[in-house]
């Protein structure tokens, strides 16, 4: 099924690529500008979805989870747009003595403040703005259908208070329009303070030390899938979308996307007799003021239909269309947002999009006025939800491709040392304000992007253990990309993987090694994290590894990564452990060429530390005890060897080891069985039985 | 002296051209003229925006509304204004000045009655104005131009180009004798209507001045927004009994569709015409002056 996604994306896009262009070559003029809104609002719609440029989100992180990196996006946007403005305004109004036609300049009073607020508390109550609902509604989420439709209503309820707001506030309102008063220079040296002091403010407190140095050297998509696939970062997203709103400008109207709505609420009220055919003042106004159109569909239908074409052909080629019904319990928060979104947008004359984004472009006093004021309501609202579950947003449930435990009730025992247990971790997280960092590994950025524990980064394993012919990943040679700069060596970093906790082991034994001094593992890995009930959210957030990193790597003595002919070299003073399951052990499963075992190698199934659940650790003395088990008998060693198929479960016994055993060295022979097995010279001894060990 | 030997080869080049009115020039004519030395080309539109984001390379922008009135008096803009407007944007009284604008030219029109008023030696109207040029998908600029300011004098002022309520209220009660037309549609005429769609009324009576005959300003042009031929216009207009024997006031709305017709009979047909801009908004508000409202319909306010 998801098969056909791609090829119903390139259908579908390639037919409004085909419509745009047949409009852009009519002799109409109003045609031709159809055609030009038609393919912009469908690169809008695609930059939107691709970037998930959801103006609640990017707040969101920033107030909950101090990672401020999609606000930079926003900040970015609003940065290329006022050059573009300016350029733009250079030429059209070379005396700022005159105000720039149809740009989102609009006036500055309470009618902004309240309605800019509202607008604020609707987004973090549905979960969305305008805009996002819009390209939501395009990756197939139903709830965004009816906080739309809801906004209509509240744009009805926003004619009906109209006479006051018009005749009481902005009829007086002063338009404030910054090169008036500054000059085109001046503005734009203002309004670069102030985007540089949001973004100087916002990289001071991100939380998420690591992406200070891993996120700038490399903001781009590493591979094919990737790009296809992943999230676009949304610094360069942000840019793009700030050419596009100076297009929109320069050939358009400055992008916003509330006008068609409130004309839909401006029918409804008349079809119901409860507006009157006319309503003063309101034709003088720009922003949301409802266009007459001499065809079928208005220019700002246009743009709404073509964004969310644009979204859902974006989601179909990157498979992430999926139909999706909103709990029933969310459905008055959706209403009810909806209708906030519709008011605040009505008497603030414009949402999230004309307002902030084409009115801050535009370099008017409103942008400034409307972003203040929508971040004060999205955070009122998140500053009261602190302890309850969240709110829509882009944390849409969980999709099937996680397994979900039952675990309710569950205890497990206090993890050992390098561990973290959920509960610990999740104090971490709702308090927001420790420093640590949080990183899920594995091979699946699927899996990730479905779902994952808040504000972890996906740090894709195969980057460090890289996939070479015959081997599935081994310890990288140099450390040199991994090691942590002096000041971030003793902070937190937590590891986790989907389930097993193995791969999120050898990560941790990987970062150790480059010289990180405080790493832990998730007890019960994601799926225990989800079975008992902890939250999780979608999206997308990578970390991207630099290039190099030129440090002093200081890595513990007692980890060492061994090879063969180490092992055939130093028998005596070395034990051998297999962690390998029974069936491959005894041969059962032959994943190599050969079955057997290193000669003298005692086998230690790596799944054996872990209680019923086969997800949360045995307590440290249980796991403690059966490695004391596998010591005795002979001379006790002083360095431990351990391999498996592909040294990654191993690494689990490994990290246990070297928290657990402090006088013990650890040998990790990550070639394994992959390299033993398949390598008729060396010597394999055949396999002891279970039943007689 | 140069300047002005090139103001006269100039003008011998424009004469030279056949069109239906020395006030006219074809766009095609405009286009291979761009850069001649005193011409002015000048863009007066009634939708904001729209010469902001492409006007004909040069063109500088006149804001109807702002530029070419007292905002504080209902009235055209001073003299003392106009002569300012003209000295910044760097017009001479020598220079050609070439008008268009969008909606068929009507406050292009407009403005070239304004010129007139103020007695400038050299304007033309861009027959089929911005719509035409756009349908050509001929070029268009988004830089306004700056020119280095002149010194603009007005050396005498045309003021019986200009009707009042009093002259028309006195062709009304048959105290002088003219011909009132009437531009607007049959619907505004007849009094079925108070405004034309999409427009709210400005005036609290519907129909029109008694005496008035209606002809619609459309019907002045071609499908493609140029003037019709002079001898089709002398037809149209001698058809309800205008034929240029006696003074003529045209009247609209707020009196710039009247420029256009203002247009189509003085400078095309050569006639005595007055251009009444006070038009209906002032006389279907008077107090105490009779109208003739076939329809019947009358204002409630809403």
């Amino acid at each position: 099924m998801p098969k056909v996604q791609p090829l119903i994306g390139i259908v579908v896009g390639g037919l409004g690529f085909l419509i745009s262009l047949g409009f852009l070559s009519s002799a109409d003029p109003d045609l031709e500008r159809l055609g030009l809104t038609l393919l912009l609002g469908l690169a809008v719609g695609v930059l939107f979805q691709r970037s998930r440029f959801c103006m609640f989100c990017l707040f969101r992180d920033g107030f909950q989870q101090k990672n401020w990196e999609p606000f930079l996006g926003l900040l970015v946007c609003l940065g290329v747009g006022s050059l573009g403005y300016t350029l733009i305004f250079g030429a059209w109004v070379p005396d700022p003595a005159y105000l720039p036609p149809n740009a989102f300049v609009g006036p500055v009073s309470w009618n902004l403040v309240l309605g800019a607020f509202l607008f604020g508390i609707g987004m973090a109550l549905s979960g969305s703005c305008i805009s996002s609902h819009l390209y939501r509604l395009g990756e197939g989420y139903v709830g965004s259908l009816l906080s739309l439709a809801a906004s209509i209503l509240g744009f009805l309820l926003g004619y009906l208070s109209w006479d006051f707001w018009y005749l009481n506030v902005i009829q007086e309102a002063p338009i404030i329009w910054l090169p008036q008063h500054l000059g085109y220079a001046g503005a734009l040296v203002v309004q670069f303070i102030l985007l540089g002091a949001l973004a100087w403010w916002s990289y001071r407190t991100n939380r998420n030390p690591l992406k200070k140095f891993l996120s700038v050297s490399a903001a781009l998509p590493y591979n094919v899938k990737q790009f296809l696939m992943g999230r676009w970062p949304v610094t360069i997203c942000g840019a793009l979308l700030g050419l596009l709103g100076v297009a929109f400008y320069f050939r358009l109207r400055p992008l916003g996307v509330t006008s068609e709505l409130s004309r839909l609420g401006r029918e409804l009220g008349q079809g119901l007799s409860l507006l009157p055919s006319r309503i003063p003042g309101i034709d003088t106004m720009r922003g949301c003021v409802p266009q007459d159109s001499p065809l079928i569909l208005t220019e700002n239908a246009t743009l709404i239909l073509s964004l969310v074409v644009g979204s859902l052909v974006s989601a179909l080629l990157s498979l992430r269309f999926k139909p999706q019904m909103p709990p029933l319990r969310q459905l008055p928060l959706l209403f009810f947002g909806g209708i906030l979104l519709g008011y605040g947008a009505f008497i603030s004359l414009g949402c999230n999009i004309g307002n902030l984004v084409s009115g801050t472009m535009a370099l008017s006093a409103s942008g400034w006025v409307f972003g203040l004021f929508m971040s004060l309501g999205i955070f009122s609202v998140l500053a009261l939800t602190r302890h309850q579950p969240l709110p829509t947003g882009c944390k849409v449930p969980l999709v099937s491709l996680h397994h979900v435990p039952n675990l309710a009730n569950y205890q497990p025992a206090p993890p050992p040392r390098g561990f973290i247990s959920p509960w610990e971790l999740w104090e971490f997280i709702r308090k927001g304000k420790q420093d640590y960092v949080l990183f899920e590994t594995g091979r699946n950025p699927d899996a990730f992007e479905a779902g994952h524990i808040p504000s972890a980064q996906w740090f894709d394993f195969r980057e460090v253990f890289v996939p070479t012919k015959g081997f599935s990943g081994l310890y990288p040679k140099s450390w040199d990309r991994l090691a942590p700069p002096d000041e971030f060596r003793e902070r937190l970093v937590v590891i986790y993987d989907v389930s097993g906790g193995f791969r999120a082991a050898r990560l941790a034994l990987g970062l150790t090694m480059a010289g990180w001094h405080n790493v832990r593992v998730l007890d019960g890995s994601f799926q225990g994290w989800i079975g008992l009930g902890f939250p999780a959210e979608k999206g997308w957030n990578r970390v991207f590894l630099p290039l190099a990193q030129p440090k002093t790597v200081v890595t513990p003595t007692r980890l060492n990564i061994v090879s063969a002919s180490d092992i055939l070299q130093r028998t005596s003073t070395i034990q051998v452990w297999d962690t390998r399951p029974n069936e491959e052990y005894t041969g059962k499963v032959l994943k190599s060429q050969f079955a057997g075992t290193i000669p003298g190698a005692r086998h230690l199934p790596w799944t054996q530390v872990y209680d019923s659940t086969r997800l949360f650790l045995l307590q440290a003395d249980a796991i403690k005890n059966l490695f004391e088990e596998l010591l005795n008998g002979g001379e006790r060693a002083r360095e431990v060897v351990l391999f498996c198929q592909t040294g990654e479960r191993s690494a689990l016994i490994a990290w246990l080891l070297y928290h657990l055993m402090h006088e013990l060295s650890i040998g990790l022979y990550d070639h394994s069985w992959e390299e033993w097995g398949n390598s008729p010279d060396l010597p394999r001894a055949p396999q002891i039985s279970p039943a007689n060990r | 002296m140069k300047p002005r030997l090139w103001f006269l080869i100039t003008q011998l080049f424009v004469v030279s051209g056949l069109f239906a009115s020395d006030f006219l020039v074809s766009t095609e004519w405009l286009a291979s003229n761009l850069n001649a030395r005193n011409i002015k080309i000048v863009e007066v539109s009634v939708n904001p925006g729209v010469y902001e984001q492409g006007h004909i390379p040069g063109a500088i922008n006149f804001r109807w509304h702002s530029d070419l009135v007292d905002t504080v008096r209902r009235d055209l803009v001073s003299r003392e204004q106009f002569e300012a407007l003209l000295s910044r944007s760097g017009i001479s009284n020598d220079d050609t000045v070439i008008i268009y604008g969008d909606t068929n030219n009507w406050f292009a029109a407009w403005a070239a009655w304004v010129f007139d008023i103020y007695g400038h030696r050299s304007f033309k109207l861009l027959d089929g104005g911005r719509n035409k040029w756009v349908a050509e998908r001929r070029p268009l600029d988004t830089a306004t131009p700056r020119f280095r300011a002149t010194t603009y004098r007005v050396s005498q002022v045309n003021s019986n180009l200009r009707a009042r309520l009093t002259d028309v209220l006195a062709v009304v009660e048959k105290r002088a004798d003219a011909q009132l037309i009437d531009i607007r549609s049959p619907d505004e005429y007849s009094g079925k209507v108070f405004a034309p769609q999409g427009v709210q009324e400005l005036a609290v009576r519907a129909g029109h001045i008694p005496g008035a005959v209606n002809v619609p300003w459309g019907r002045a042009v071609n499908a493609d927004g140029t003037f019709k031929s002079k001898e089709e216009l002398q037809k149209l207009y001698a058809e309800v009994g205008i034929t240029g024997n006696k003074p003529i006031i045209t009247y609209c709305r707020i009196g710039e569709r009247s420029s256009h017709t203002w247009f189509a009979l003085t400078k095309i047909l050569g006639y005595d015409v007055r251009n009444y801009d006070g038009s209906w908004t002032e006389y279907g508000n008077a107090v105490g002056v009779p109208i003739n409202n076939p329809s019947g319909t009358i204002w409630g306010g809403q």
